[in-house]
């Protein structure tokens, strides 16, 4: 309510500003001018605000209005308003924000002591009122842009709240709202003269009257009655004046009658129009001096209004273009950006350093935000399949309830119109042939009315839009009868097909399994639109049935457009971008593993054929034959169709702006776009969709479904498949292929914290990092690495990260996984081959184990944590010890280890962990690490030195006085990374 | 560079128009100055694989990418002697492309009544490409229509 107020006031300010622009303009006219243009404009100004104020049932503003339309109205007929009374105008404007802002204001209402224009007597002009009023005055023009959305948006709105009421009648609020909508409505059409949409409208308001007064209940016929009409208006609107509509319209208000009429009868008394009272007001017309009413009168409007006060401009009306350029400078904006980083790695200026770690934070900031201006809730297209469930049911004889979560969930304006059509057909699909009649849906022992729930969420980037059902489900038999019957696949295929293959056949062009034909769904195309329309925006379609249970179909969905992640590689000397949301898989194999079909090269990739294709031969640059030793692979994902394409290097992940090519280069159809990479120069997109079909052949199906990946069944000796990882333990590790989502090598240095959290930017989204030793409690390696490998995760649907000393292998195995033996809780068991044992994760466990961690690590706030550095270099001391009080933590210094001993005791040993320089005047820093290690509170506290040393005497010798570890002075930027994990070790091994 | 400067009459201001001059291969051509947006050296090219030869690449002008255009190839002019030095930066319907010619000459005022249809005798490959002549006094310019080119681009790469 406060939100529409604010709007209602912003709008209002508007609206009076354009009738003031047009009373100036006037001044500018010679004396008695007359301009039908700017007379309209401020007579329209008026009447709008008049019915604005009216709807927000604002009774002083309304009537103040009121009077200033009703003398405009006396020089229609010239279209003119002679100089003398343009002050009376202005003035009377002032008065109008005075009320809105609820100051006191004084104003004379009699214009008659100056000679009144040429005059239509007063009485004529306010006999007619309202409707009749504005049609005749205002001449149809036509109408801006915003009306139109304006008009949609509200019959959304309206059509929304009756489905509401009609679940849950008597909601006085969704009755309030839904009136003032089609008050507004009515309203809008008249100005801009839409005759039948008018009087619809105004017949739909009357028959709601009685409702809202709450003299009537709504009903069933009444609400399906005013969604025709929604219906109807919304035809209006788009094509008035046309006769056929003109009918029908009179036939909807025939219809409406009897609602009306039965308000009528237990109402004799009703106005007949809303604005009756107002003639009555202005019969007592004469001239008075208002002082502010008293607040009782003025109630919710003027109430709000002070407080309301200053947020009244807190949002403007931008246009699209204006934030599409602003897009388009954001792309430029972050291209100088990681210039900028680039070129800022290769120089050790701190300074310069400093600045570009702060442009890119400030540059990812705004670019979010900058994203964010363009976002728009999904929530605005998922209301409208409340109303398509509700006509479905009814028309299937069905009950269904839709329900819809994660409304508020943001998306790029341009994919929210792009999803509306797919998921609209799936919706129409679930209520057709998911959700069974109710009779079925009792026989079978679930709840006669059928849920549909729409759930909209972000994830890694991306937004993911889940429509589940609990009817019938897919049936693997009659998917397959289908398919054989349509030629889509043949039998021997048939019986080798996964579940999951054979649900993903409903996406085969030409396929439908509805048994009959009906007017919702079931014509053979559909499916097959909805996956080709969600690829081309770059998302992806899955769908998982069970039958009987339900069918669960999910869309994937990039947040935007402009800014896609990617892969870069490279073939010859040309760098080229790879949309991430095509590629599966990396892989790295011998040149002797690359076998040939029909002198085609194919590669078996964990047992199932990867047809391959040579990215020389894509782009035409082959020459002669044969392949490097090693091949880099990268598993593209066409239209649920895998394909290997070879490619001369892997260079690096990249967020990159897509740039459109010149429209005469769309038609050489393997490169989607371009990009300017980090170093200035061009990179290619490359089209992966365009590639397949010009190389693979359209349509074919590839042996070798992306479906099928994953879907091994998990009996006992069935083919596993593990990645082997080492670990701080002699005994090599293995993780389920089948949690892995990726493996990812990062650059250590772009761990961030987040809290005491490391993570990673990944894929637009933050990527969690867990360090697998310190979960299973082996010794962390604390020697900083430049590349950090990750195992990214997937459990519950979450993606995390896995730091492991180093990736080793994926391991394909039918050996026994032996679970008798299980030394810690985030370990199944061991497997045990012919060789060795490796020892398997449970990645659950460890996620598990991962998020207590969390809070526990919670209650110890940075500011808790209390360091001493000792160093004896004024510069090096001051920028650590700012590094660290930036970071959250207390820092105390010593100039050396003298110092350093007096800080200690002068602070009783209250420091979680110590930094040392190991050269220092006085007292160096192994013989302070002795003393410290002396000390027994400090036994175990946490040691680091901090140093120019390196050679392995050096390091021993460091060790042996007591150190935990040590950093390299140049590698200053991993200090905190490493404090961080200093401390939460220890307090691990104390705990 | 020879400067060419053609004989202005300030009273016929208002009836002549102002072309960029360049040269490929000797040869004088002019763009109307409103299309041109920049001229430049050449850029970084990326060459793009697979499309036709007078398509000579991608090109980075300040975070927008245009696509440059080899003239020489187009217009089917000698291939030998290729000393493209320069590039011209204009906008067509949106479309960014760089020209890639050999020099670049002076802006160039002519008045509208020196203006001459295209000689029959040009070839059709050319003639094509060209709006009409203007004569100066020193030389022939030849005035290329950009709409036609694009036009050309989108049909000979459809």
């Amino acid at each position: 309510m406060d939100a529409d107020l604010e709007e209602f006031k912003t709008e209002i300010l508007e609206t009076l500003e354009r009738a003031e622009q047009a009373l100036l303009s006037f001044d500018q006219l010679p004396d008695g001018q007359s301009s039908k243009q700017l007379y309209d404009e401020v007579f329209r100004a008026y009447h709008n605000i008049k019915g604005a104020a009216g709807m927000m049932e604002w009774n002083e503003l309304q009537h103040h209005v009121h009077q200033l339309e009703n003398i405009l109205m006396q020089s229609k007929e010239t279209a003119s308003i002679p100089k003398k009374y343009l002050g009376w105008f202005l003035k009377g404007n002032d008065v109008t924000r005075s009320i809105m802002s609820g100051e006191p204001y004084e104003f004379n209402y009699d214009i008659s002591d100056a000679p009144v224009l040429n005059v239509l007597p007063v009485e004529d002009s306010h006999t007619d009122t309202g409707l009749e009023q504005t049609t005749s005055v205002v001449e149809k023009e036509q109408p801006p842009e915003e009306f139109f959305a304006e008009v949609t948006e509200a019959l959304d709105r309206v059509s929304s709240a009756l489905i509401h009421m009609e679940a849950d009648m008597g909601q006085k609020n969704l009755i309030d709202a839904l009136y003032r909508d089609i008050h507004s409505i009515k309203g809008a059409v008249q100005l801009f003269g839409f005759t039948e949409a008018s009087i619809l409208s105004h017949a739909m308001e009357n028959s709601l009257e009685g409702v809202r007064l709450q003299k009537l209940e709504i009903d069933k016929a009444h609400v399906s009655t005013l969604l025709l009409c929604v219906d109807l208006m919304n035809q209006c609107v788009q094509n008035s004046n046309n006769e056929e509509t003109m009918k029908e319209v009179s036939f909807m208000v025939s219809l409406l009658v009897p609602f009306t009429q039965a308000i009528d009868e237990q109402r004799p008394a009703v106005d007949e129009k809303p604005s009756a009272k107002l003639v009555e007001v202005k019969q007592e017309e004469k001239p008075m001096t208002v002082h502010r009413s008293a607040p009782a009168q003025t109630t919710a409007p003027t109430a709000g209004a002070s407080a309301e006060n200053e947020k009244t401009d807190s949002t403007i009306r931008v246009q699209v273009s204006l934030l599409d350029r602003l897009m388009t400078l954001m792309g430029e904006m972050v291209l100088v950006r990681n210039q900028v980083l680039q070129y800022s790695n290769k120089t050790d200026d701190l300074e310069f350093l400093n600045l570009s770690q702060k442009l890119d934070v400030v540059t990812s900031e705004l670019q979010e935000e900058t994203m964010k201006t363009r976002m728009q809730p999904i929530g605005n297209i998922l209301s409208k399949f409340q109303r398509v469930v509700r006509d479905l049911s009814g028309s299937l004889n069905k009950k269904i309830n839709l329900n819809l979560v994660g409304v508020e969930t943001e998306l790029d304006k341009t994919l929210i119109e792009a999803v509306k059509d797919p998921l609209t057909h799936i919706v129409r699909n679930a209520c057709d042939h998911g959700i069974e009649i109710p009779s079925d849906r009792a026989s079978s022992g679930k709840s006669e009315t059928g849920t549909i729930t729409i759930k909209a969420y972000h994830e890694g980037g991306q937004v993911i839009v889940d429509i589940t059902d609990d009817g019938k489900g897919l049936s693997r038999d009659k998917l397959l009868k289908k398919a054989l019957e349509k030629g889509i696949v043949d039998a021997a295929k048939a019986e080798r097909m996964s579940d999951r293959e054979v649900q993903a056949l409903i996406f085969a062009p030409g396929f439908s399994t509805a048994e009959k034909v009906t007017n919702v769904s079931g014509r053979g195309v559909g499916m097959d639109v909805v996956k080709s329309n969600i690829e081309r925006i770059g998302g992806l379609v899955d769908i998982s049935s069970t039958e009987g249970k339900g069918t669960k179909i999910t869309l994937k969905i990039p947040l935007t457009l402009a800014i896609v992640p990617a892969m870069i590689i490279r073939s010859d000397k040309d760098r080229f971008a790879i949309p991430q949301v095509k590629l599966v898989e990396l892989v790295r194999v011998d040149k002797t593993q690359i076998e040939f079909v029909q002198g085609r090269p194919v590669y078996r990739l964990r047992g199932n054929i990867l047809p391959l294709l040579d990215m020389k031969e894509v782009l035409g640059t082959k020459d002669g034959e044969g392949f490097e030793e090693a091949i880099n692979i990268v598993v593209l994902n066409s239209e649920s169709h895998l394909f290997g394409m070879i490619v001369d290097e892997i260079l690096d992940t990249a967020d990159i702006v897509v740039k459109p090519l010149a429209r005469f280069l769309k038609s050489i159809s393997i490169y989607s776009g371009a990009t300017v990479l980090g170093d200035g120069n061009v990179a290619f997109i490359m089209d992966v969709l365009g590639i397949a079909q010009k190389h693979l052949g359209a349509g074919t199906h590839a042996d070798t479904a992306v479906t099928d990946k994953y879907d091994h069944s998990q009996n006992e000796l069935e083919l596993r498949e593990f990645v082997l990882v080492s670990l701080g333990s002699n005994t090599k590790h293995a993780i389920p292929l089948s949690v892995v989502s990726r493996m990812e090598e990062i650059k250590s240095s772009s761990i961030e914290l987040s809290g005491y959290q490391r993570v990673i930017r990944y894929r637009g989204g933050i990527l969690k990092i867990v360090n697998l030793n310190e979960i299973l409690g082996y010794t962390n390696k604390l020697i900083e690495k430049e590349i950090t490998q990750v195992i990214v995760a997937k459990v519950d649907d979450q993606l995390f990260g896995l730091e492991v000393d180093q990736i080793i292998d994926v391991l394909s195995t039918r050996d026994f996984l032996d679970d008798s033996l299980s030394t810690h809780h985030a370990i199944t068991g061991n497997l045990v081959t012919q060789n060795e044992i490796i020892v398997v994760v449970d990645v659950d466990k460890v996620f598990e184990l991962s998020v207590p961690k969390k809070s526990a690590r919670k209650d110890r706030s940075a500011g808790g944590n209390k360091i001493l550095l000792v160093e004896d270099t004024d510069s090096i001391r001051n920028r650590v010890a700012q590094g660290l009080v930036e970071n959250g933590y207390d820092v105390e210094v010593a100039i050396d280890g003298l110092d350093g001993l007096k800080k200690i005791a002068e602070h009783k040993c209250a420091f979680d962990l110590i930094i040392s320089d190991i050269e220092m005047p006085k007292m160096n820093g192994y013989e302070f690490a002795k003393k410290v290690r002396s000390i027994a509170q400090l036994k175990n506290i946490p040691l680091i030195a901090f140093t120019t040393k390196n050679s392995p005497s050096e390091l021993n010798e460091a060790k042996l006085a007591g150190f935990n570890t040590f950093l390299e002075k140049s590698k200053g930027k991993l200090l905190n990374l490493l404090v961080n994990e200093c401390l939460t070790a220890n307090k691990r091994k104390s705990a | 560079m020879k400067t060419y400067i053609a004989a202005s009459d300030t009273d016929q201001k208002f009836y002549s128009k102002q072309f960029s001059t360049f040269t490929i291969d000797g040869r004088v051509y002019g763009i109307d100055v409103m299309k041109v947006q920049e001229v430049t050296k050449p850029l970084q090219v990326t060459l793009m694989k697979t499309a036709p030869p007078f398509i000579k690449g991608l090109i980075n002008l300040r975070g927008q990418i245009a696509t440059a255009i080899g003239l020489r190839e187009l217009l089917g002019l000698n291939p030998e002697n290729t000393i493209e030095k320069m590039t011209v930066v204009c906008k067509v319907e949106d479309v960014l492309l760089s020209l890639l010619v050999d020099n670049i000459g002076d802006v160039i005022e002519v008045q509208d009544s020196k203006f001459e249809s295209t000689p029959h005798t040009i070839p059709p490959n050319i003639r094509m490409f060209m709006q009409g002549v203007y004569k100066t006094d020193t030389f022939i310019l030849s005035i290329l229509n950009l709409d036609a080119i694009l036009a050309e681009l989108d049909k000979k790469c459809a």
